[in-house]
């Protein structure tokens, strides 16, 4: 079956001869003086725009040189555009023996048989069910879930020990807060912020310092305890 | 309220009322020696020695006291310099100093208040 086309009567802008064009035209050119012209749709901007998905973004902060870039939700590693170092965005879980340095910006989870070898972790939330020889960083959080053992230290946001769990450390800890349900006991536990034990919760320190302590009945603290100075000195 | 003074120490300051608390110095008082207090009782000024209160004690803020506080409860808005030990809460605020120790079966040291010393909670 043919298709008729449908013309329709344009006028040049420049002269205003009139000629035919196809009703769906863009652009033409004038049979009369040679004048280049757009059609009204066209000169609206009648383009069809592609519509592209949305792609959500996250701010992410260089575990090294702490300069801020945008990267996509769901991408699993980035290059810092400052330093150029690595950076791996997922989680982990170790299960058994792992050696070597780790650096998540996601979640590391230490599961109960496994054992973290290497001399430094650091992920934005560490979750601790088993062991590690080597120092944890964990900038948001690190939650204490076992029977756990540190050979060294650990630093970050928050320190959480869930209640029946216990953390037994053999070098200092810092955290911003620490919110205590089950046992802790390491040589020095330095708290810029405020500490709650819980009524099932137990500190066992030679020294602990913080801004502010709240020991609920049923808790208990045996430590040297000093107020945090940071800001009076 | 009644004040007595023990044996023939004028230092040693005993206070026993049958009024529900007692205020135990008033401002600008200095008591050279340690009090007791048969019921709750709250510090307003210096005392030189320690307190000791069979029910409450609260050290009010901008008073001393130089020895140890001991209560069923301490609150703590002045500064003690011997510790403060509780049978039952300690509560620290936040102007507070306490130094050498605190030990009770639950503790409260507010942001702010300055502490140094054995804690000793549970």
């Amino acid at each position: 079956m043919p298709v008729t086309l449908t013309k329709i009567e344009v006028a040049c802008p420049e002269c205003g001869q009139a000629q035919m064009e196809s009703e769906n035209f863009i652009s033409t050119v004038c049979r009369s003086c040679g004048h280049y012209f757009k059609s009204a749709r066209a000169a609206r901007g009648g383009k069809r725009k592609i519509k592209r998905a949305v792609i959500k973004k996250r701010e992410l902060t260089c575990a090294d040189c702490g300069s801020v870039q945008e990267v996509a939700e769901e991408a699993q590693s980035s290059t810092c555009l400052q330093c150029g170092r690595h950076l791996e965005l997922g989680h982990r879980e170790i299960t058994g023996e792992h050696l070597g340095n780790l650096s998540l910006e996601g979640e590391l989870k230490i599961g109960p048989r496994g054992n973290f070898g290497g001399s430094r972790a650091r992920a934005a939330r560490i979750v601790l069910q088993g062991r590690a020889s080597g120092f944890l960083e964990a900038p948001e959080w690190l939650r204490v879930e076992g029977q756990t053992k540190l050979r060294t230290g650990a630093s970050g946001g928050k320190l959480e020990i869930r209640p029946g769990a216990a953390l037994e450390c053999g070098e200092p800890l810092q955290f911003q807060s620490g919110e205590i349900e089950g046992e802790l006991r390491c040589p020095v536990a330095r708290f810029t912020g405020p500490v709650r034990v819980g009524p099932q919760g137990l500190i066992v320190a030679e020294k602990i310092s913080f801004t502010e302590l709240t020991v609920e009945e049923g808790g208990r603290v045996r430590a040297q305890g000093e107020t945090f100075a940071g800001d009076r000195s | 309220m009644g004040i007595e003074r023990e044996g023939d120490r004028p230092q040693n300051l005993v206070v026993s009322t049958e009024e529900k608390s007692a205020g135990i110095p008033g401002k600008g008082l200095q008591i050279w020696g340690d009090v007791r207090l048969s019921a709750d009782g709250v510090i307003q000024g210096t005392v030189q020695g320690s307190v000791w209160g069979k029910e409450k004690v609260i050290v009010s803020e901008d008073s001393q006291v130089s020895g140890s506080v001991e209560g069923s409860d301490v609150r703590v808005d002045g500064v003690v310099q011997g510790g403060v030990s509780a049978r039952g809460r300690v509560w620290v605020g936040n102007r507070a100093k306490v130094r050498l120790r605190c030990a009770g079966r639950a503790v409260r040291i507010e942001p702010g208040a300055e502490f140094r010393g054995e804690l000793q909670v549970g």
